[in-house]
């Protein structure tokens, strides 16, 4: 009532929104605009340099790679590349480049490819994403600056090479490389030493002694070597060290766009630091728009770029991206119409259940899965019934219904299920009776009573509700009392590489659509392995299946060492996550995928909006370009793509692809997703 | 007067300097490092990073090389925003925050000192009680519970103006009445205190006998003594107002630096909290100079030598 009177004291009447949309249903921009929250500042627009979601969102849309993907179900489609071909049993790729220019008009060749994948590689660039060409032959060599061998004879074997360094050093591995006459030679740096320190020393000490008895040059090896090379300028070839199920992915993922050469000679040639250039004033690119207003922390204006080679299909002329942090702030946002697309944003828990009854509410699968760390170095966590009792006790059901609440997958797997063809485990859920069992098997009852233990989560009101309901879980159908803490969030990840926790959360976010991304935290050399469970067995059955050409041999193989590790439990998966978001119904062609991958060319305004609330239309399918090979008709080796098959549940529009083609792509990107969402 | 200013204004130095060395301190004992994320960093990689912003040096050299640089005006270089030096960021990040301060200080002013004169003049009637209730409830409401009000009525009912945003002068209101209330609220309750001890002064005594108007005795005479425990309270309250809030930056998305005070401490962003404490503490130490030379000029009983 006093609303009322205010209402009519101002003389502003209050728009009538359509009660199935929350909030206003009229476009406040033109029908070429969109306005997508960009959340928070791009750390870099540099695609070499960039590893935030940020960041990757706006260099998805301002450059483009060989490839790029479908945006609904991320099969890679072409993209500067019209078409590839692939040599000796996928080892060796050649990629047909299309006529196309940078924006400034200078054409785009196979060489600003080359220029930009030994940028990536190159260890002074410092790119978080390097590791993703470490497939492309000596391209972890040159990253890893390891130790090159070159002049040798054919006849020289591991072992001389080993023995050569050997006293100088410990070694990590040893690659030989007869086609380049070379040895590359990964070396262990004392502690307290850096790599670079070390192997500088090694190379003085080595140079001018013989192998044997020939004489030899020792050096620190360089991108030169890499297995990247432009034939001409439309043709690059890529060699890699094994075949990779994924690579294709990888190439349509932002790390691997092509950089502006002659831009980068520029401004070297007029005294400009390097790292300016992504700025508005001297950046050049390639993509469907071009960065056309950058202001720090507060948006980022993209304007359509008339040079791209597709450019009469790009709809919107004008991409506005505004950066709010605070996600209730995007909520009042999107209701005002002062956003179209609430983006990377991720919706309050609390908020879940009101927003999922309106229409412009939309949620995908998400290619990440929610999980407890086990430290299996300690009494009583170091004893397999333990872990499993503590696993098969929680409700996952419950737990996804009434505290997550986004619609969540509950999982006990590590994978989660169709990723690239991935048949998931299907362990079961939740069995109160086996997890008894399993603890009095261990030993522990009311005689004996399991030691104490801390399950901690990095300092999030989303991870208390999860730890307190699992806290309550274990403590009704175990009878056990465990601690939860809470630590900031620099702090918790310090302990966790240190191992210093019992069970501690964490998400992680696959890179590409394969089970390999999931399961390769586990192997007993991986940084990411926090669990102390390290499994010779489990290693070679993931380098075996790696090694499989047979794509439906290969995802089998993988699901068995899935399954052996979740034998032992090194982790406690509680489900898969989902991306819930909120898109304006006048916003068309905005796809969601099982990643954040957003392409603002397929989008477009429905102009119907302008004068009231339509019925609402479906999107389609996207019209994405299909390869043309330089032979005539399709790729002689293209990989097959597999079915997507998420998890069932949740009705995503990423889900049902439209030709059932899913190679997924890779996408890391939110260094912050492990704290921010549940 | 002039030689009080010098010395003071001197006497900053080592005390910025103390505040800096136990900063950098403090800010490199907190566990963690500005290059983990829970996706595990090559070693290489981080070992570059290091080398680029020079954390692989010793620790006594690191802070003599940031004393050196700033003394020479630089701040550094950020490692949450590696495109930008300190500087720029902090340059980016100070008009909008001053922005909002100044009117958010405007406001305080304005409602704070005309409710505090209707006050002490109207004591204990219809007009004091309203004045003060309304302050009270401006002191008890965090900015929090203020802000996100104020968007939802002027925001998302009224529309009226935009929830939140930046660029335009109608998104400057709600944050600067929202950052402004609370120290109106002091304010009103502090002016209306000192008008009510000068009341009855011997010198208002004077004026009124001498027959001026009740509006020159309220401006010319009473103001001047009765503001002096506001002008206290403003000193550290417009450094305060000034340097920006998390809060209300916060929930209206306005590009200040107050979300740097928080962020960048858990970003572990060395050289963005070095600039920042540089930044506010000058801001303090000025500002508390600036209020005790205003006193000499509104209480002739304060006299500098």
């Amino acid at each position: 009532m006093l609303l009322a009177c205010v209402e009519v004291f101002f003389g502003f009447a209050c728009e009538r929104a359509d009660p199935r949309f929350y909030g206003t249903t009229r476009p406040k921009h033109g029908a070429d605009e969109v306005w997508y929250c960009l959340v928070s500042e791009p750390e870099w627009l540099d695609p070499s340099k960039a590893s935030d979601s940020a960041s990757g969102t706006v260099i998805t849309n301002v450059f483009e790679g060989l490839l790029q993907a479908n945006p609904k179900t991320l099969e890679p489609v072409p993209g500067v590349a019209h078409g590839w071909e692939v040599f000796d049993g996928g080892r060796r790729y050649r990629f047909h480049l299309r006529d196309s220019q940078w924006s400034d008009g200078v054409p785009v060749t196979a060489h600003d490819f080359e220029f930009a994948w030994k940028r990536l590689l190159n260890p002074k660039t410092a790119s978080r994403y390097a590791t993703f060409l470490y497939p492309v032959r000596y391209g972890e060599e040159a990253h890893r600056r390891a130790l090159r061998i070159s002049g040798l004879t054919a006849q020289v074997t591991e072992a001389q090479v080993r023995a050569f360094v050997g006293g100088q050093s410990d070694i990590e591995k040893v690659v030989m490389a007869p086609e380049q006459r070379s040895a590359f030679v990964h070396l262990q740096a004392p502690e307290g030493q850096t790599g670079v320190e070390h192997t500088r020393g090694v190379i003085t000490r080595l140079k001018g002694r013989a192998l044997a008895g020939r004489p030899v040059r020792v050096s620190m090896t360089d991108v030169s070597v890499v297995g990247v090379k432009a034939l001409s300028d439309h043709i690059l070839e890529v060699t890699l060290t094994d075949p990779l199920p994924y690579f294709l992915s990888i190439v349509s993922f932002y790390s691997t766009m092509p950089l502006p050469r002659h831009l980068f000679k520029r401004l070297e040639a007029e005294g400009i630091p390097q790292p300016l250039w992504t700025r508005p004033e001297h950046i050049v690119s390639n993509g469907p728009y071009r960065l056309s207003e950058w202001a720090f922390r507060q948006y980022i204006v993209l304007e359509k770029n008339p040079r791209y080679w597709d450019a009469e299909h790009v709809r919107i002329r004008k991409v506005r991206l505004p950066m709010v942090e605070s996600y209730n702030t995007v909520l009042n946002l999107y209701k005002a119409g002062e956003l179209d697309h609430i983006g990377e944003a991720a919706l309050p828990s609390e908020f879940m259940d009101h927003l999922e009854g309106f229409q412009d509410f939309r949620r995908a699968n998400y290619l990440a899965t929610y999980f407890l760390w086990v430290n299996t170095g300690a009494p009583p966590l170091d004893n397999p019934l333990v872990r499993e009792a503590l696993s098969l006790s929680i409700d996952r059901e419950s737990l996804v219904k009434y505290v997550a609440r986004g619609g969540q997958i509950p999982t006990r797997d590590m994978v989660p299920g169709g990723v690239g063809g991935y048949r998931s485990l299907g362990r079961k859920l939740f069995d109160p009776e086996a997890a008894r069992a399993a603890l009095t098997k261990a030993g522990y009852g009311p005689g004996n009573p399991l030691p104490p233990i801390t399950y901690r989560y990095n300092t999030a009101e989303a991870h208390k509700q999860i730890a307190e309901a699992v806290q309550q879980m274990w403590k009704e159908h175990l009878g056990i009392e465990v601690g939860i803490e809470n630590q900031e969030w620099k702090v918790y990840l310090k302990q966790l590489e240190a191992h210093e926790f019992q069970l501690a959360r964490l998400g992680w976010i696959g890179d590409y659509a394969d089970a390999n991304t999931f399961l390769e935290i586990l192997r007993s050399t991986s940084g990411n392995n926090h669990s102390n469970w390290r499994s010779p067995t489990f290693d070679g059955m993931l380098d075996r299946a790696n090694g499989t050409l047979d794509r439906a041999h290969r995802l089998e193989l993988l699901r068995e060492a899935e399954a052996f590790a979740m034998q032992h439990n090194p982790v406690i998966p509680m489900y898969v996550y989902t991306r819930s978001e909120l898109i304006k119904p006048y916003l068309r062609g905005a796809y969601l995928n099982y990643q954040t991958r957003t392409y603002f060319k397929y989008m477009w305004i429905d102009e119907r909006y302008y004068d009231g609330t339509p019925e609402p239309l479906p999107d389609g399918l996207p019209r994405v370009p299909k390869p043309i090979l330089p032979g005539g008709s399709g790729s002689p080796e293209l990989p097959r793509a597999p079915k997507p098959i998420l998890p069932a549940g949740s009705g995503s529009p990423s889900a049902s692809g439209p030709d059932g083609g899913a190679t997924r792509g890779p996408d890391a990107g939110r260094s912050s997703l492990g704290e921010s969402r549940p | 007067m002039t030689r009080f200013i010098v010395g003071r204004v001197l006497g900053l130095i080592p005390t910025l300097l103390v505040i800096v060395t136990l900063s950098f301190f403090v800010i490199r004992l907190a566990p963690g490092s500005p290059f983990t994320t829970e996706r595990g960093v090559p070693k290489e990689v981080v070992e570059e990073l290091q080398a680029h912003y020079g954390f692989d040096r010793p620790f006594q050299e690191q802070l003599f090389n940031y004393l050196a640089n700033l003394a020479s005006g630089n701040l550094g270089l950020s490692t949450k925003y590696p495109q930008r030096t300190v500087n720029e960021i902090i340059a980016a990040g100070f008009p909008p925050t001053l922005l909002i301060g100044s009117f958010a200080l405007l406001w305080a002013l304005l409602f704070g000192v005309s409710a505090g004169i209707i006050g002490a003049m109207r004591q204990n009637t219809v007009f004091d009680y309203g004045a003060m209730s309304l302050a009270m409830v401006g002191i008890s409401l965090p900015t929090f519970v203020l802000g996100p009000l104020l968007a939802l009525v002027f925001g998302l009912t009224l529309y009226v103006l935009p929830p939140a945003g930046w660029g335009a002068a109608r998104h400057v209101v709600l944050p600067a009445v929202t950052l402004g209330t609370v120290y109106a609220a002091y304010v009103a309750r502090l002016t209306r205190g000192g008008m009510l001890e000068v009341v009855r002064a011997d010198f208002v005594r004077t004026a009124r006998a001498k027959g001026l108007s009740e509006q020159l005795i309220i401006w010319r005479h009473m103001l001047r003594g009765g503001l002096l425990p506001v002008v206290t309270f403003l000193g550290p309250a417009i450094a305060n107002i000034l340097v920006g809030s998390v809060v209300v930056e916060k929930i209206f998305a306005v590009p200040g630096i107050g979300p740097y005070f928080v962020d960048a401490a858990f970003n572990r962003d060395y050289f963005l909290v070095m600039g920042i404490v540089v930044v506010y503490s000058a801001f303090l130490l000025v500002m508390n100079l600036i209020v005790d030379v205003l006193y000499g000029f509104l209480d002739p009983r304060v006299r500098y030598t």
